[in-house]
């Protein structure tokens, strides 16, 4: 890969705040030529995910993904919801492997881990 | 026993404490050939030793690149286990290895485990010291200059090229030339030494079998239990192999805050650039010269940097390092040779053209110097060997004349056959080192002109013969100059009677 997913993503947001709206679906298509005119059109979702972490830094939100060892209802997933901020983007995974509790993960770069994994991990370290 | 565990387990359960908290974690974004991209941790240090989690266990590795987005991490475990989307975890901690005396006599990996199958170093971990592989030299103020001798035994290098302890050495040399064997009589050499470094064999990209030989070498001549090898061989990651001399050099530093001398044999750097070089760019650092990284020089000097003699306050002890530099086809103005030479502190430089010659070991006279070395030098050594290098320098002037011996002046012919016996001297077979004392004994006939009269052909059996004589007949010539380190007028007298008398019956 000739740039990272960063550089195109910020490439891509800096065109379209100078373009008008009308003239937004031309700029992707021209970018998304330029993408695979250098082999990296694999790395389109990678680059999607840059433009939307750099999106959400811009309006002071996080990626707060919320991991389960089993399911929940959707009324307690919505009361999660509300203990985030309006900017925050919250996605719920199942994650059997964490025995039980659960595991929060914010912009994929602090964790706070309440599974019984890690504590039957910890404990026989 | 059962009981026991259970009950111990319980224990550790009852007091069990866990409190989570915001921690800070990574992401593997891409993996291979022994290097992982890591996402996040953003607050990683350079040098940080990692944990990458994967399905089964944890694999270590450390923070090299640390770049705006992504860290640059080198694999220190199985890297095919590591998958994209595996979590990374910081330890604060840069990456550091269990020490101890335990460490004597065994063969370990850069990492501080035990390879030589005879189990585990420490009984118990916890009790081990533990020492960071990477660590700044010691300051101008802790350093005393070189002044104790460290001997290799072999005539050649004790006579001409002296080694100090706490000198740097370089070793230098085309492949097949006797350099490891001049490093490992080094070793061999320190059994009957009255002050015995501790020393230290560091293995970078050897076959494996030739590890194996080496400690088998080390162990029937009962050197082993002075020694530690670090062994990368050629089959460990590359990681590994640039890991061996700093952890071969973190484990001297160990002995040598002790009060201890070390004398730690670097074998070899050029493979040690290479591996380098090889993670480099695959952490695609830009290449420079030869394709090495820009700081390959500043990799070669802070290890270097870390031999030192410091003085009482600071314990005194010492950590001579002898590196070795293998050239190819000679030429030693390649970029990593250069860099080394101007690091250390003198060089012994071996030709294969003397060595296929059969003079053994292949030392070019000219080409080596020790540059602090000669402070050290033991009295009894300086005093016979003087003369030495320069008689030398001339015989190899007048080599060129040999074919025309016949139409020579007297003065001539007499330094062109000085010179052919003090060559004849100097060859040694390799493992087969001698104490400095018998040095002495045999470079003083030598220089004195007592065995001018003999023929080369059996000037070996000549040694072996006067060796055997002093010591039967005058045995305490040699007690004498061990303990002094000297030759006093009294022990000159003598050793001139002894050897004149020796080498009467020798000729008859």
């Amino acid at each position: 890969m000739r740039y990272t997913p960063h550089i195109y993503a910020k490439a891509l947001l800096e065109s379209l705040a100078v373009a008008s709206h009308v003239e937004h679906a031309g700029v992707i298509k021209r970018f998304l030529a330029a993408v695979r005119r250098r082999g990296d059109a694999r790395h389109i979702p990678n680059i999607v995910d840059a433009v939307q972490a750099i999106e959400r830094k811009r309006v002071g939100g996080r990626l707060v993904e919320v991991a389960f060892a089993r399911r929940h209802k959707k009324s307690v997933l919505d009361t999660f919801r509300t203990l985030f901020g309006k900017h925050d983007e919250v996605v719920f995974r199942t994650e059997p492997e964490l025995v039980a509790g659960l595991r929060i993960t914010i912009d994929g770069e602090r964790e706070l881990d309440h599974s019984a994994a890690r504590r039957i991990k910890k404990l026989f370290r | 026993m059962q009981y026991d565990l259970v009950e111990k387990l319980k224990k550790e359960i009852a007091g069990f404490r866990d409190e989570p908290g915001l921690e800070a974690v990574g992401t593997v974004v891409e993996a291979g050939d022994g290097i992982a991209k890591i996402s996040g941790l953003s607050r990683a240090q350079s040098q940080e030793l990692l944990v990458i989690e994967t399905g089964e266990s944890e694999i270590f590795a450390v923070a090299f690149n640390l770049e705006e987005h992504f860290i640059g991490a080198v694999l220190l475990g199985e890297a095919t286990a590591v998958r994209v989307g595996a979590k990374v975890r910081g330890t604060g901690a840069v990456l550091s290895i269990p020490v101890g005396k335990e460490m004597i006599g065994r063969a370990v990996s850069p990492l501080g485990a035990a390879v030589d199958g005879k189990g585990a170093l420490f009984k118990d971990i916890e009790d081990a010291d533990t020492v960071p592989l990477e660590r700044k030299a010691p300051s101008v103020v802790a350093r005393e200059s070189v002044n104790v001798p460290l001997h290799t035994g072999i005539k050649a290098i004790d006579a001409m090229i002296p080694i100090g302890r706490g000198q740097r050495e370089l070793i230098i040399g085309d492949r097949q030339t006797g350099k490891t064997a001049i490093a490992l009589d080094t070793i061999l050499n320190q059994k009957n030494e009255s002050n015995r470094p501790v020393c230290i064999y560091v293995a970078i990209g050897q076959k494996s079998a030739k590890i194996a030989r080496i400690i088998r070498v080390l162990e029937e001549a009962d050197a082993l239990k002075y020694t530690i090898v670090v062994s990368a061989p050629a089959s460990a990651p590359a990681a590994l192999q640039y890991l061996a001399p700093f952890a071969g050099c973190a484990i001297g530093e160990y002995f040598m805050d002790q009060g201890k001398d070390v004398l730690v044999v670097y074998d070899d750097l050029s493979k040690h650039a290479d591996s380098y070089r090889e993670l480099s760019l695959l952490l695609r650092r830009p290449p420079g010269r030869e394709a090495y990284p820009g700081d390959i020089f500043f990799l070669h000097s802070r290890l270097l940097e870390r031999a030192a003699r410091l003085s009482r306050e600071f314990g005194g002890g010492s950590l001579t390092a002898l590196p070795i530099i293998e050239t190819k086809l000679g030429d030693i103005s390649a970029y990593v040779p250069t860099n080394v030479i101007s690091i250390t502190d003198g060089q012994i430089y071996l030709e294969s053209d003397l060595f296929t010659k059969g003079l053994r070991p292949a030392v070019n006279v000219g080409l080596s110097v020790s540059r602090v070395g000669s402070a050290a030098q033991t009295k009894a050594i300086k005093k016979v060997a003087g003369r030495l290098r320069l008689e030398l320098a001339q015989f190899r002037e007048l080599e060129a004349f040999v074919q025309f011996a016949s139409d020579l002046d007297d003065a001539t012919k007499a330094k062109i056959h000085r010179g052919q016996i003090l060559t004849e001297v100097l060859k040694q077979s390799d493992l087969q080192p001698l104490s400095f004392e018998r040095e002495a004994v045999i470079l003083y006939a030598a220089l004195g002109g007592y065995i001018d009269e003999i023929p080369k052909s059996r000037i070996k059996e000549f040694e072996v013969g006067l060796l055997q004589y002093v010591e039967s007949m005058q045995g305490d010539i040699f007690s004498k100059i061990a303990s002094s380190r000297a030759i006093d007028d009294d022990t000159e007298t003598a050793l001139k009677s002894a050897i004149k008398s020796f080498t009467e019956v020798f000729i008859k």
